[in-house]
């Protein structure tokens, strides 16, 4: 063996170490895609009227107040996010009743000041195994706080039992974790008019509420009637700020201070904004897919993948015999490959997706193909095996990257302009082909310098 | 092993050009002529509309849910069963309420239902998927254009174009006689297509190219000929290596991927075809009858 083809090998181990390094164990490494884990993608369009157009303002408005039902519904990973101007697209994953998504999101926000008649207390956050020495102090602190949520879930239910004896008063979750028995309504957002940040004289971040001259008489009603108590503030039934009224106040204008950071103050002044200008939306566009069709799909893009891969493995080692045998381990790091970078680059495997890489599977031999065919040629005209070997794979290669850029292109074409589930498939197309093209073109060289380094080897 | 020798074959592949490129241009002529009268059946992505697939508990007849829909006034809604109890209905409304008059109707009537799929894509988005697509289209074929031009001779260039062209105009026009569904996965697998069949393209390109010092004496028709026949066995075997997966997800994919793969399918089976005949016939034509070496 030369020394270089040493070298060659030695780059190619460790290529394939590092790759089965990241593939392996494989489960839950892949993002999947929401059309195959089954999830929920919506595209929203704000709509404007007259008196309340769509700046980039509704939209934040919009975000804060789709992120906060979002948050409480509870779906691991959701992604929101603006879209052009007036659009924001939605992603809930793993979701199993795509109406009652869609319910939640199509509302309009409700902004509401109600009484507050009872607090529990919060629910502590969950011990983490790291913050403690050992496995007993860990338990120990797991028995504390499972102690203390069954504490307050208690106090929760005594809150419902008292809402069942009067229909007036209602139990409302706070973004804290807290609950609130909550009396009568006093304001609603169509009497706030405005909601900013603003700052007292020591720098401290406030939010100021403006009221119109209907609100302004609520308001002080309210707060005649609860100095010293606390007014929740609720948006979409979740409690997002529970302040104390200091006095009364009259004006129709009020500052709600207290520890707030700035990009505190900014959230909850948005969320009040969201509820007294509420944005109504149109949803252009629902794509939908129930868990069972995702799981289903997967299932059936491993078999044909797999039966494919078979088929080509099987073609490949009739028609090239011991040449093929090259071409199959190559195709079988190219496989390894495609996986490695979809986990490396943290790519969403799609249902096209998985259809990119089935293509793939083919394409990754026709590299070998030329090369084998071209090598055949060299060797008819005179040359020596590995002399063949050498001007196959040089002659071979522009052929294999023009055909290779050429795929690439209309890749990137894809990237640009797909959406979702095409993205995919232009994504595991493009890393497909690369890695295809590393494998013919190293991998299958190296594999059969070192075979035909043992002269009694024929490859024809 | 059972491999032919490439190097002895050889079929005069351009006595037959004349054949060939009749064929082409009826299939061509043939498949615009489809698209005009028949049509495409283009997807809810691009004509907006609303699409569910549901799972019924028991097993339904479609008159059924005709008959269930057409209370509300959803009667001429496309109705599609497949499996025993999955049905795929197809609306060209797409409002919320329809959506949820639809599925309270079918709950109501056929008691338990899993919803399986929603699609719901509204008007202005169907309209701008369209664009989109065209716009891709135009995109990747000059994309590639210019990436052949600037590789290789400019007559080569648009050969090879030539011959995408005549994939791409084919497999729409099999999609039309075949009534099967153009959706954004469908305009995905053209422009692959597009740009995988221009692989059997340019090796065949590639050798004339190579060969191209024997051009004067042999004569362009010979030398294209042998050019062919030199690639011949790697053309044919690329070909089958990239079929067999596609074949494997067409039969066995499911639903979504096996009309993906149908695309593929046709298109690689015509791209082969297209890149031996077509792309080589039009450079050997050109060559011809406007020699220039």
């Amino acid at each position: 063996m030369v020394k270089r083809d040493k070298l060659r090998l030695v780059f190619i181990l460790a290529v394939i170490l590092i790759a089965a390094f990241i593939t392996f164990p494989i489960q839950g490494k892949v993002r999947l895609g929401l059309d195959l884990m089954g999830g929920v993608h919506i595209v929203l369009q704000a709509k404007g009227t007259p008196e309340n157009p769509v700046t980039s303002d509704s939209i934040e408005r919009l975000l804060a107040v789709l992120r906060s039902r979002i948050d409480q519904y509870g779906i691991a990973e959701p992604v929101i996010q603006k879209q052009g101007e007036d659009r924001i697209a939605v992603d809930l994953p793993g979701i199993e009743d795509p109406e009652a998504a869609l319910d939640l999101i199509g509302r309009t926000a409700v902004l509401q000041f109600r009484q507050v008649l009872g607090e529990s207390p919060r629910v502590p956050a969950e011990p983490i195994r790291s913050n403690y020495d050992s496995d007993e102090q860990f338990k120990a602190a797991k028995d504390r706080w499972q102690q203390a949520k069954n504490e307050v879930s208690e106090y929760v239910r005594q809150m419902e039992d008292a809402v069942k004896a009067n229909p007036d008063i209602v139990v409302g979750k706070g973004e804290d974790g807290a609950a609130y028995l909550l009396g009568k309504a006093y304001v609603t957002g169509k009497d706030l008019t405005k909601a900013d940040t603003t700052f007292d004289q020591f720098g401290k971040a406030a939010v100021s509420l403006k009221f119109n001259t209907e609100g302004a008489k609520l308001f002080d009603e309210a707060t005649a009637a609860n100095v010293g108590k606390q007014i929740a503030i609720l948006l979409d039934g979740v409690v997002i700020s529970a302040p104390v009224v200091q006095q009364r106040i009259s004006g129709g204008e009020a500052q709600i201070t207290g520890k707030f950071s700035t990009p505190e103050a900014n959230r909850l002044a948005i969320m009040l904004r969201a509820g007294a200008l509420p944005v109504a939306v149109e949803i252009l566009e629902n794509r939908s897919v129930g868990p069972t069709l995702g799981a289903d799909s997967i299932k059936q893009g491993i078999r044909s993948g797999l039966i494919g891969a078979a088929l080509v493995v099987v073609f490949m080692l009739i028609y090239y015999g011991f040449l093929g045998i090259a071409a199959d381990l190559a195709l079988c790091v190219a496989m390894l490959l495609v996986m490695a970078s979809l986990i490396f680059l943290k790519s969403t495997l799609t249902l096209p997706g998985i259809g990119g890489i089935i293509l793939t599977i083919g394409m990754a031999v026709d590299g070998n193909i030329l090369i084998y065919e071209r090598m055949k040629e060299e060797l008819k005209s005179g040359k020596t095996q590995m002399a063949a070997l050498d001007a196959g794979f040089r002659k071979a290669l522009v052929v294999i990257l023009d055909s290779n850029i050429t795929t690439l292109i209309a890749a990137a074409v894809l990237f640009y302009f797909g959406s979702g589930p095409i993205r995919g498939f232009a994504v595991t197309l493009s890393i497909g082909v690369i890695s295809a093209v590393f494998c013919n073109v190293i991998v299958t060289r190296s594999l059969l310098s070192v075979m035909l380094s043992n002269r009694k080897l024929k490859m024809l | 092993m059972v491999a032919f020798n490439a190097s002895k074959l050889n079929l005069p592949f351009m006595k037959y050009r004349f054949y060939a490129i009749v064929i082409s241009l009826v299939l061509v002529a043939a498949s615009l002529g489809l698209i005009a009268s028949k049509g495409l059946n283009l997807s809810v992505d691009f004509t907006g509309g609303l699409v569910l697939q549901v799972e019924f508990s028991s097993s339904v007849q479609v008159a059924d849910i005709r008959a269930s829909l057409s209370k509300i006034g959803q009667g001429q809604a496309v109705i599609q069963a497949y499996d025993n109890n999955e049905v795929l209905i197809r609306f060209q409304a797409q409002d919320e309420e329809v959506r949820r008059e639809v599925l309270d109707t079918l709950k109501k009537d056929f008691g338990g239902l899993k919803i399986l799929k929603i699609d719901k894509v509204g008007p202005v988005v169907g309209q701008e998927l369209r664009s989109q697509a065209f716009i891709a289209l135009a995109l990747a074929l000059t994309g590639i254009l210019i990436y052949m031009a600037f590789r290789f001779k400019f007559r080569f260039g648009v050969a090879a174009v030539f011959s995408l062209i005549h994939d791409s105009v084919i497999m729409l026009g099999i999609y039309s006689l075949t009534g099967k569904e153009v959706s954004v996965a469908f305009i995905a697998a053209i422009l692959t297509v597009v740009g995988y069949s221009l692989n059997d393209s340019i090796v065949v390109l590639d050798r004339v190219r190579e060969n191209w010092p024997s051009a004067r004496t042999k004569g362009v028709i010979e030398l294209v000929d042998m050019s062919i026949n030199q690639t011949l066995a790697r053309t044919i075997n690329t070909s089958v290596t990239t079929l067999l997966p596609v074949l494997a997800m067409y039969i066995f994919g499911g639903e979504v991927i096996s009309n993906f793969a149908f695309a593929f399918l046709v298109g690689i089976i015509v791209g082969t075809y297209s890149s031996v005949y077509i792309a080589s016939a039009v450079v050997a034509e050109w060559y011809l009858r406007y020699p220039k070496f």
